[in-house]
């Protein structure tokens, strides 16, 4: 039997892992995906961060060519309108504040998911059979937020991209994360805020205990069939 | 420039001052570049990398919190995220070892070196009551960026010894630093 102390453990040898970097790229991503939902998670991995920095004491430091500089003035201050994090207001910076929205969103999806749900058995008069119902919240290290809503009868996935697009010539790819199984695609993220995305047969059933997750990906999405760039939003499934 | 002027580098950045990004950069960007240089062992593609970093450097500044990392320790981590990331996503390439050149920075003046370098030697002391094969697996990968796989051809174990191994020194390793 797995007890929590164990999974404790488990959780500790992973943190440690991840910012080793040893870890293969698609454990490596499920871990960044649960690092981006669960703060127990990034309070062991900031252990290991800061123990283990002074290692690189050892690390020559190398003075980069001076294109690098004007590259990245190039690209951050000429949309800087878009990205500066001056537009941040203050509470954008307390934790506090994100995890009371965490509780407090997180209790306003599942009143939204509720109406969600009586809509749809409405009109299917008195049917007290529940319909499996998901939602999650989507955020993570990025601007990127999205909240989705899985309909397990209908294999619909409606999603509100209510924070954050992708730069030109970028899509977001949605991911399922099964445990600790590879991330599987569930198509790219619709460019309009609101869309929805059908779940193939084989996959409706996974929905339970699973991690949705935006990675960031070339346009069209990612071209190995797993994903190649950064995890910018994810967010546990919660059933309702 | 100490640990305090970095983070009042950090803080000026996420209210959009160009200027202090512009120190923050050149404070820290060699630092950042030779740790992204060891994981990348070429020029260019580093330099990408660190173009990337400082991106999100910017873009992040306002999530720096002082009151859980240290300056330095939130930059290299930024930039070893990002360059790990850039490495495991591409197809298992062979490495070669000999392969690493030194493009070590030799003008870089010793006042400049101090504020970079972190104050806590604790993890060379716990480190050392590792096993030296455990010891060295551990900084290779930190600092190469090697992957089991790596570390494990390296040994000459099978990858799920590797692992069973290195978590386990991992593990003694926490043990002490906690002590």
């Amino acid at each position: 039997m797995t007890t929590e102390k164990d999974i404790e453990h488990l959780d500790d040898a992973l943190a440690a892992e991840y910012v080793l970097g040893v870890l293969p790229h698609a454990e490596r991503l499920s871990f960044s995906a649960r690092l981006a939902s669960e703060a127990d998670l990034r309070i062991k991995v900031q252990f290991w961060e800061e123990q283990l920095v002074s290692m690189t004491d050892s690390v020559e430091p190398v003075t980069p060519s001076a294109q690098v500089l004007s590259r990245i003035e190039g690209e951050i201050f000429a949309a800087s309108d878009r990205i500066s994090p001056a537009n941040a207001p203050s509470w954008w910076l307390s934790l506090g504040f994100w995890r009371g929205l965490s509780m407090l969103s997180l209790a306003t999806l599942v009143v939204l998911a509720a109406l969600y749900s009586g809509a749809l058995t409405g009109p299917r008069g008195t049917d007290t059979e529940a319909v499996p119902l998901y939602v999650a919240e989507l955020s993570g290290d990025s601007d990127v937020q999205l909240v989705t809503v899985y309909d397990a009868s209908s294999g619909v996935l409606k999603m509100n991209r209510v924070k954050g697009a992708p730069a030109a010539g970028r899509s977001f790819e949605l991911w399922l994360i099964e445990g600790g199984n590879n991330p599987v695609s569930l198509g790219l993220v619709p460019t309009t805020v609101r869309g929805t995305v059908t779940v193939p047969e084989n996959l409706r059933d996974k929905f339970a205990d699973a991690v949705l997750a935006i990675s960031d990906e070339p346009e069209g999405g990612s071209p190995t069939g797993q994903a190649t760039g950064a995890v910018l939003a994810a967010g546990k499934l919660a059933a309702i | 420039m100490t640990a305090d002027d970095i983070e009042s580098l950090i803080s000026r950045t996420a209210l959009g001052n160009r200027e202090a990004f512009n120190s923050l950069y050149s404070a820290t960007s060699p630092k950042l570049f030779g740790v992204c240089l060891r994981i990348l062992n070429n020029r260019s593609e580093a330099e990408d990398a660190l173009q990337e970093i400082y991106v999100k450097i910017w873009r992040d500044s306002s999530k720096y919190a002082p009151a859980g990392y240290s300056p330095m320790s939130w930059l290299i981590a930024i930039a070893r995220n990002h360059t790990i990331d850039k490495i495991r996503a591409r197809k298992p390439e062979a490495v070669d070892i000999d392969d690493v050149i030194d493009l070590s920075d030799d003008a870089l003046n010793p006042e400049k070196e101090a504020i970079l370098s972190s104050d806590r030697r604790q993890i060379d002391g716990c480190l050392n009551e590792l096993e030296k094969t455990k010891a060295e697996a551990i900084r290779g990968a930190y600092i190469e960026g090697y992957s089991y796989q790596e570390l494990a051809l390296q040994q000459d174990i099978p990858l799920n010894t590797m692992r069973t191994w290195l978590r386990r020194s991992l593990m003694k390793l926490k043990e002490c630093l906690e002590r």
